[in-house]
């Protein structure tokens, strides 16, 4: 049965995404979600890539795509876990395949930009998958032009974590690479989220 | 206190604009995205982390605060800006508070404000209620400083926002945090 994923679109926003009258908490799929302005949410990344300053670049970019794997196990291990995985999208599922799909469906619902393309090799335990309008771009070039290196921290988080899930592996047991950058060039931003190769981890 | 406009609050969230074709969400005008708890408090964990808990705390308020003056920025245009002006600052307070609460961030309770700042309590603020989940998934411990920095942030704008006053102006300082322990978080606003 193919995941239908504008069904599951409806259904997300009928959810009613907004905190909770009394406390202000949003909880939906077994986190506590918010609705982040993407200008924080870019801005505090490149602040902090600012702050340490060249020669620690690399650092501050594994810090912030460490949170966004752990985030992505949390997060996406939470939904599946969820009433709402389970009434809506759980029996849609027949493969690893359809699992995958069903993740691209949700995370197409949180305003990151969309994942048109995405495929899953189980014998490899790679996933690899296209974005198209990440919010990264725009407020990086709007904030420092164009990028000179892939930036889009989140989503090669997001890459390894979904290769963590689906693969049923520790957290770090895949890791995510960003291939193609649209904020360095073009319109689309490519992800590989592939087994991490301990023998040969230099970086 | 204040009391929060609600026809404002309910136009705010009358403008959430879900564009299907690009997954991405815009609410008052400005872009936005849905990130969870555990993403935000990771974020916290990895600065402070490499940089330390007072520049990590800087950072991230400073960063907060900017982005949420933007919001404000964004959505107050026109009439609604003509009904938000015609408010009391206090009232302009609690409806910013109240449109907070909306975007998920928790909830804050008003105990004094004017242009020289405020104190504020949250029961509930989001990043230290994922703060203590994550206590018990990751075995996190209680925290030494408080957590809340992206609702610090937000207070300095909303503030800022309703005396007329540019982002920069308030410092919003933490105190107690549930994150520590407390029973509710505390913030402490003063011109800097």
């Amino acid at each position: 049965m193919p995941i239908d994923a504008d069904q599951i679109r409806e259904a997300v926003a009928g959810l009613g995404l907004v905190g909770d009258k009394d406390s202000g908490i949003l909880r939906r799929f077994g986190v506590i979600l918010a609705n982040n302005s993407v200008d924080f949410l870019v801005g505090r990344e490149i602040d902090f890539i600012n702050f340490l300053g060249a020669k620690a670049q690399n650092l501050a970019e594994k810090v912030l795509i460490d949170a966004a794997q752990w985030c992505a196990n949390a997060t996406f291990g939470g939904i599946m876990a969820s009433e709402e995985w389970g009434g809506l999208i759980e029996p849609q599922i027949e493969s690893i395949h359809d699992r995958f799909a069903g993740l691209v469906a949700i995370t197409n619902c949180l305003g990151w930009g969309k994942i048109t393309e995405f495929s899953l090799d189980e014998a490899n335990e790679k996933v690899e998958f296209t974005v198209e309008h990440s919010y990264y771009v725009d407020a990086w070039k709007k904030k420092i032009g164009d990028a000179d290196r892939p930036v889009c921290y989140m989503w090669t988080g997001v890459a390894g974590g979904y290769a963590d899930l689906l693969f049923k592996g520790d957290v770090h047991s895949h890791v995510g690479i960003e291939t193609t950058c649209a904020a360095q060039s073009g319109k689309v931003c490519k992800f590989v989220g592939e087994p991490h190769s301990k023998k040969y981890d230099l970086r | 206190m204040g009391q929060p406009n609600m026809n404002i609050v309910s136009a705010y969230g009358g403008t959430m604009e879900i564009d299907a074709a690009k997954s991405r969400i815009r609410i008052g005008g400005h872009e936005v995205a849905f990130h969870c708890d555990k993403f935000n408090t990771r974020i916290i964990k990895g600065l402070e982390d490499v940089v330390g808990v007072k520049d990590a705390a800087k950072l991230l308020i400073e960063s907060s605060e900017q982005a949420a003056y933007g919001m404000f920025t964004d959505f107050f245009q026109g009439d609604t800006k003509a009904a938000f002006d015609a408010l009391a600052p206090e009232d302009k307070m609690a409806t910013l508070i109240e449109i907070g609460k909306m975007l998920g961030y928790g909830a804050v309770t008003v105990n004094s404000v004017s242009d020289a700042g405020g104190d504020f309590t949250s029961p509930s603020s989001y990043l230290a209620e994922g703060w203590l989940e994550n206590m018990n998934r990751w075995n996190w411990k209680l925290r030494d400083n408080p957590a809340c920095y992206d609702m610090s942030g937000y207070l300095a704008a909303a503030l800022a926002y309703s005396y007329g006053k540019e982002p920069g102006t308030y410092k919003v300082l933490e105190g107690n945090c549930r994150a520590k322990g407390d029973d509710v978080c505390t913030f402490k606003a003063e011109v800097k």
